[in-house]
């Protein structure tokens, strides 16, 4: 029984709200089987199957209480009961199976339990890694870790009396882990990770203050319990990067001395490589940080901000309450295990590109750096002299345009594909317009290398059907000024059709700076603008 | 915050009614919302929050705003 998990669910700290609903006490395979045909599964978004090995595979009830078993038999119920998992899971968007495990408090022959084929505890892990191999190949189905959460709960996962009033089997404390493990991985499902740790320097990554204390005296590493926190800490950030989280460093010190110490200090674990982006200098930490998300193309939800300074903490989170600013603990020493407390880093997948994104940044700010010369990126984009020409779409350009429609792959938001004609009937229907863009600069001119087609609905709002630019013109805010254009002309609120492919995840990365939410597609007004440097006309 | 007003935070978050409805004379039968799951939660609720263990016993004789309070105050001698 798990109904006090119900109302730890629903509760909005931590995000998101759950609502939950319980099948019969007992009745998981019945359920299972009856799920799989019906469809009362239609509105769930998640479906948790949570058992326990003796109520699950009746088998493994005989070892439990020394009786004579077969293994075979044991491993054929947990065959059965993953198939029918794997014919839920069609009609489900995330399936979580808990693992098994046996709770803490229920200690078997401890000299036998991992005995092959024959301890309780082995034939427990044989049970798992048979459930997990036989769950692989459902993409949806999660299997979440019991043992590590009776492992990391350090209390009472157990209180007698509840189990004698009403057979629940876990206490308060433990239901409180479930939640928010439950709850961490379903935002870790919902793409809804933080994806970049902007961090302090002086007594964050370090400890002592650089520009009063000298390089030489940071304590970091060595022999040193302050200094073991600092670097161990600066590991698990490493760790984080790995991953995919990106870093950024916003630190108020002189540039040239915090730089000198990141790349030279024996003991640094994060080395200048490891940022994707760094703001090191006097001014304002908002200020700092709100450049620094700018330039990552990154929402203020996707952001943590780590700074022992409790006047900083503050100034953030006032500033951007979106960001998630935690109080660091008290004590150094918790510095490193810290990190991973906060749950906010969940996936469910690690891809090579995850692995490769601070590399895939710098290689970008690299190449800007060096088309610049001299100067910033703003600096050389206004050099540049851009002029976006907009057209209607008329006889003239229709050739050129249904090229574009039908070529653009990655930064395309619908990927429709029409021929000609189908183009120009659909934008010849009452309420539909589409603008072709050419972009000009004083090096030349790309020529048609943009579309935008809308449809008006009822009353105040339009809908943007084709969004799309060649990518021979991305990385300089045409897309902004295109889209600038649109809410203009149409004096409208403006919805998104967005259609996820393959290939345009460079849309799905413009365009979620602008929506409000991905269901509603509804773009906020408050972040569309004209780029200063490209004219249109 | 007495013990009183500490229960009456409890009640409210797990049974959803207003605060002004939780007297001490107030009993089980009076609130729609307090079955044996709810009791379940209220118990562990306040365990928590007044870091104590009520007994088996204890647990199923309460029946009363009452019954709670007075026992929290005799355990832990607020």
């Amino acid at each position: 029984m798990v109904e006090p998990l119900l109302r730890l669910l629903a509760a909005p700290c931590p995000p998101p709200v759950v609502y939950a609903r319980i099948t019969p006490f007992n009745q998981v395979r019945q359920t299972l089987a009856g799920m799989a045909g019906a469809d009362q599964l239609s509105r769930a978004e998640t479906l948790m199957v949570w058992t326990t090995p003796q109520g699950s595979i009746p088998a493994f009830l005989k070892i439990q209480e020394f009786e004579p078993f077969d293994l075979n038999e044991v491993l054929d119920e947990v065959d059965q009961l993953a198939g029918m998992i794997r014919r839920v899971a069609g009609r489900v968007g995330t399936v979580l199976v808990l693992s098994w495990a046996t709770p803490p408090y229920r200690r078997w022959v401890q000299a036998m339990t991992l005995r092959h084929e024959k301890g309780l505890a082995n034939i427990l892990m044989r049970m798992n890694l048979r459930l997990a191999e036989a769950l692989d190949k459902s993409h949806n189905v999660i299997l979440l870790d019991c043992q590590y959460w009776y492992a990391s709960l350090q209390k009472p996962a157990y209180d007698g009396k509840l189990q004698a009033l009403a057979k629940v089997a876990y206490s308060r404390d433990f239901f409180m882990k479930a939640a928010a493990e439950i709850k961490a991985v379903l935002r870790g499902v919902r793409g809804e990770a933080r994806k970049l740790v902007i961090c302090d320097l002086d007594n964050t990554l370090w400890g002592g203050v650089i520009g009063e204390d000298g390089s030489e005296h940071l304590r970091l590493g060595g022999h040193d319990g302050v200094g073991e926190s600092h670097a161990a800490f600066q590991r698990e950030l490493r760790m984080l990067r790995k991953r995919g989280v990106l870093l950024a460093l916003c630190s108020k010190n002189d540039s040239d001395t915090a730089w000198e110490a990141i790349d030279q200090h024996p003991e640094m674990v994060l080395r200048r490589k490891d940022f994707a982006s760094a703001r090191i200098n006097w001014n304002d930490k908002a200020e700092n940080i709100a450049q620094i998300v700018k330039e990552l193309n990154l929402l203020p939800k996707s952001v943590v901000f780590l700074d022992d300074h409790p006047a900083e903490r503050d100034r953030v989170r006032q500033a951007f309450p979106d960001i998630l600013t935690p109080d660091l603990p008290v004590d150094v020493a918790d510095y490193p295990a810290f990190l991973a407390s906060l749950h906010c880093f969940e996936t469910v997948n690690i891809t090579d590109e995850d692995m490769a994104r601070t590399d895939s940044y710098l290689n970008e700010s690299e190449r800007r750096a060096s088309v610049s010369a001299s100067g910033s990126v703003q600096e050389w984009l206004a050099s540049l002299e851009i002029t976006l020409n907009v057209s209607r779409l008329d006889r003239g350009n229709l050739i050129r345009a249904t090229q574009l429609l039908n070529k653009t792959n990655q930064f395309n938001m619908a990927t429709r594909r029409m021929d000609q004609e189908e183009l120009w009937r659909w934008c010849s229907l009452p309420g539909h317009q589409t603008w072709v863009f050419s972009v000009a600069d004083r090096l030349g001119d790309s020529g048609i290398t943009g579309l935008i087609s809308a449809e008006s609905l009822d009353g105040q709002d339009a809908r943007l059907t084709d969004f799309l630019m060649s990518c021979r013109v991305m990385g300089k805010q045409i897309e902004e000024a295109m889209l600038h254009f649109a809410n203009e002309a149409l004096a409208a609120r403006l919805h998104v059709a967005f259609r996820k492919t393959e290939r345009n995840q460079p849309f799905l990365e413009f365009i979620q700076t602008k929506w409000i939410d991905e269901k509603s597609g509804l773009l906020d007004p408050a972040r569309m603008f004209r780029p200063q440097h490209v004219k249109i006309q | 915050m007495s013990v009183l007003e500490k229960i009456q935070s409890i009640f409210t978050k797990v049974l959803g009614v207003p605060k002004s409805e939780i007297v001490l004379e107030a009993s089980r039968n009076q609130f729609a919302g307090w079955d044996s799951w709810a009791h379940l939660d209220l118990v562990m609720e306040v365990e928590a929050e007044f870091n104590c263990s009520l007994t088996m016993a204890e647990t199923a004789g309460i029946n009363s705003v009452r019954d709670l309070a007075e026992l929290i105050s005799r355990k832990t001698g607020q």
